[in-house]
């Protein structure tokens, strides 16, 4: 990757759109931007920072290989942040980058641009960022696509082997020292292109996990089918013994179904008896049902008969019943009457004992008054007559009666009585005929077969009845022991289909081995990568620290052990104990060298104050060495107490492909113009502004709007 | 009236008491039995003998007929006056009707008739 320009807008100290031409007929990869403090240099290291990876971390501290603070530097806010101040304060807080560059895959333009989404944006949050990425003729990418095309050519994880902070060398230093790298594992890892190989063990891992997912459910089936073919075994054993019981029940039955049809043929040599014979046995089977009928009639006119007694009593005392039932009703009237009479004659006495000359009945004077007793007296005597007469009548007393009437009620029959008597008595003796008459009917029959034959027909029958009997059974028995053969072969076929069933997949085990054993490959290769990658740094390290220290005879070599922790090797091999902070600066870069080399990557290497660390004669080999590296751009941001631009454009001239100053507008007192570079410049007190007499141009020497001038080579 | 009168007991000649016997006892359905113990066939053979006003004298062979479930005192109201007349007590009378009633239930039987039947001869 080189870069062929770099276009800042509203960035730092650059307010507007400043192009930087890195492009260069010389051949050397030197690029050289000489400053003093805030003039911009570190704003345009991170401007590309920010364009290549879309934020700028702020340098942090690290404590014994650990690394604390940092965090990101904003776009925009009241702080230090990446934006121009003036664009940021009174403009429309818009800001770009634009990187182009030539990569073997073709020109490469990166440009990203942030704008905010506010009227006045105070955090990076309201702010929109966008991206897009041009290789060659292809399309725009955008966005995260964008990012990924990027990091083809940069990677992030390179960003410290490639943007290297002079200011923070010590750090590194300190990190390579320590007996642990954790703070800069990641990144030795990521220039070894661990990562990669990682990623590529990692996604292994995940696929062979999916695939070891799927042998999992295969060996769950395997499993299942095997259990299913063990089932299916002894299913096949119990169908055998189904089989062979089901046989022996059929055998059992054509052995009773032969000897049934023997039965059977001898039964017809006696056909002529059979109808008599058959004729018998169901008479006598009615003649049973109708002795059965008739016990219940014999009950039943049993019951009936109890109150026959009733009926024979009741024809004897029926007209004793009914005439002291009527006497019974003769006593009431008589005793009534009586009662009538007795009340008449005292009423009469009554009378003729007041009689006073006035009719009791019409209240007139009698006319006659002794007539009128005369008539009541013999009145009287009927009366009287009568009572005597009535109470001379023979009726027994009432209570007799009642006594009398109420026992002889009591030997009255049911009504209807006689008919059920007469209905059972009936039935009974109809059943009596009916069960003589069978009787007669099977002697006769009996009289008709002879006995012998008859004796034999029993036999053979009931032989018959016997085997018919054993038939059944065996039938049912037989059918049973088809049905269980039917289930055990249906079960079976469901076993069969289940252990036949097809679930081994040689393909997924295949895939599982090939996967396994390309992670242990890529596990080798990694750990054999790694120490040959050390090897190599190791090698190139102390390559490059021989040429750039001062004192090669003292320090020889650098070691770099499996950790990555390195050390500086004195002549005799042993550690050295104390060396220089020089040389340990020098030691540092020549790792970082070394890593970077070994990576493989042709990335421009972006050195911001680099010779902070170093001593005089560090600093002229630091730039002397990687000034001549094999093609790859190698850019510093020097303040210019570290390299003076004169004497180092001077040394350096074959080496520098081009060389940069940013100033301010004040720093200047001649025309900073390079075709002119006039001294000739009147200076107006009022209005601060320089003119130059020679060319025309002014300046004003309190704008803080930095210049980048090409310094000529 | 009725205090005067003798309960007595109830009896049948040997050769009754065996007749009646016989007839409760036989475990035949179709021998005629209408009777499901000696006391009813001795209260229906006293219903007929009193029905058809025959009585016979019990020799000195007799036995006595269990007076359970025969209560004599209920056809006090029928015989009361016949025994005042004659002089002989409930039980004795009624043994008497009962004699004479099983020789008419005997002598049908034998003419092949149906115990039952005599329910229809009128005295």
């Amino acid at each position: 990757m080189q870069l062929q320009y770099l276009v800042l807008y509203n960035i730092g100290p650059f307010r507007g759109r400043k192009e930087i031409d890195l492009r260069a007929a010389r051949p050397g990869n030197g690029f050289a931007f000489f400053a003093e403090n805030n003039r911009g240099k570190t704003s345009i290291y991170n401007a590309m920072r920010w364009c290549l990876f879309g934020e700028v971390s702020a340098r942090a501290r690290t404590v014994n290989g650990e690394v604390y603070g940092g965090g990101v530097l904003p776009m925009v806010g009241d702080g230090k942040c990446l934006m121009n101040n003036h664009a940021y304060q009174n403009d429309e807080q818009e800001m770009e980058v634009m990187i182009l560059a030539s990569t073997p895959r073709g020109d490469v333009v990166i440009r990203r641009s942030a704008k905010s989404t506010t009227t006045f944006a105070r955090k990076d949050a309201e702010m929109k960022t966008t991206l897009s990425v041009k290789i060659g003729s292809n399309d725009s990418l955008t966005g995260r696509e964008g990012e990924e095309a990027i990091q083809q050519f940069f990677p992030r994880e390179l960003e410290r082997f490639f943007f290297i902070d002079g200011e923070a060398l010590e750090e590194y230093t300190e990190m390579m020292q320590a007996s642990s790298l954790k703070g800069l594992k990641d990144e030795v890892n990521a220039v070894l292109g661990i990562p990669a190989l990682t990623r590529g063990d990692d996604d292994l891992s995940r696929i062979r996990e999916g695939v070891k997912s799927k042998i999992g459910v295969t060996q769950k089936a395997v499993k299942a089918k095997s259990k299913a073919q063990d089932d299916a075994n002894n299913q096949k054993l119990k169908l055998e013994r189904a089989i062979k019981e089901r046989n022996q029940k059929e055998a059992l039955l054509e052995t009773i179904l032969k000897k049934l049809e023997q039965t059977e043929l001898e039964l017809s040599k006696h056909k002529e008896i059979q109808p008599l014979i058959e004729e018998k046995k169901r008479l006598e089977v009615q003649l049973e049902l109708n002795k059965e009928t008739l016990s219940n009639f014999a009950k039943d006119k049993q019951d009936e008969a109890k109150s026959a007694w009733k009926i024979l009593l009741w024809k004897r005392a029926k007209p004793d019943y009914e005439k002291y039932r009527a006497q019974q009703q003769t006593s009431l009237l008589h005793d009534r009457d009586i009662e009538d009479l007795k009340s008449k004659i005292e009423l009469a006495e009554k009378d003729l004992k007041e009689m006073t000359g006035i009719c009791g009945e019409c209240g007139q004077t009698l006319p006659d008054l002794e007539k009128f007793k005369e008539r009541k007296k013999s009145d009287l005597s009927d009366l009287n007559r009568t009572l005597t007469s009535m109470k001379e009548k023979e009726i027994l007393p009432l209570d007799t009666l009642n006594k009398i009437v109420g026992d002889l009620g009591g030997l009255k029959p049911e009504p209807r009585s006689l008919d059920r008597i007469a209905k059972a008595n009936n039935r009974w003796k109809n059943m009596v005929d009916e069960i003589q008459n069978l009787e007669e009917k099977i002697k006769n029959l009996d009289e008709k077969v002879d006995e012998e034959a008859k004796g034999e027909f029993a036999e053979l029958s009931e032989r018959r009845g016997r085997q018919q009997t054993v038939v059944a059974n065996r039938e049912a028995e037989l059918k049973i022991a088809r049905t269980d053969v039917l289930l055990a072969e249906t079960e079976l076929r469901r076993l069969e289909r289940l252990a036949g069933k097809s679930v081994e997949n040689k393909e997924e085990y295949e895939l599982d081995r090939i996967i396994g054993a390309l992670q242990v490959t890529v596990k080798d290769t990694i750990a054999s990568y790694r120490d040959t990658a050390r090897e190599e740094v190791q090698a190139r390290a102390s390559s490059v620290f021989k040429r750039l220290n001062n004192a090669p005879d003292v320090y020889t070599n650098i070691r770099v052990d499996k950790g990555f922790k390195t050390e500086i090797l004195n002549s005799k091999g042993g550690v050295s104990p104390n060396p220089s902070s020089g040389a340990i600066a020098i030691m540092t870069m020549s790792v970082i060298d070394a890593l970077r080399h070994v990576s493989g990557m042709n990335i421009p290497v972006f050195l911001d104050t680099p010779g902070r660390s170093l001593d005089e004669q560090h600093k002229q080999k630091m730039l002397e060495y990687f000034w001549k590296t094999e093609g790859q751009q190698f850019l510093i941001f020097a303040h210019s107490g570290e390299y003076e631009v004169g004497p180092t454009v001077e040394r350096f001239n074959d080496q520098l492909a081009k060389a940069f100053t940013l100033s301010l507008p004040g720093d200047h007192k001649a025309c900073y113009l390079a075709d002119c570079k006039s001294e000739n410049v009147d200076y107006d007190v009022a209005s601060k502004v320089n003119t130059c007499n020679d060319c025309g141009n002014t300046w004003d020497i309190t704008s803080d709007e930095t210049l980048i001038l090409e310094v000529p080579l | 009236m009725t205090a005067e009168l003798k309960t007595g007991s109830l009896q049948l000649s040997s050769e009754m008491h065996g007749f009646i016997s016989n007839l409760v006892n036989s475990d035949s359905s179709s021998a005629d039995n209408p009777f499901d113990s000696i006391v009813e066939g001795f209260r229906f053979a006293f219903s007929l003998g009193h029905l058809h006003g025959k009585t016979k004298k019990i020799g000195t062979s007799s036995q006595t007929v269990s007076p359970r479930g025969f209560i004599a005192k209920d056809y006090e109201v029928l015989i009361a006056d016949e025994c005042k007349a004659r002089d002989i007590s409930l039980g004795g009378l009624i043994s008497e009707y009962a004699e004479a009633g099983l020789e008419m239930i005997a002598e049908h039987q034998s003419a092949g008739g149906m115990i039952l039947d005599l329910l229809s001869v009128e005295p």
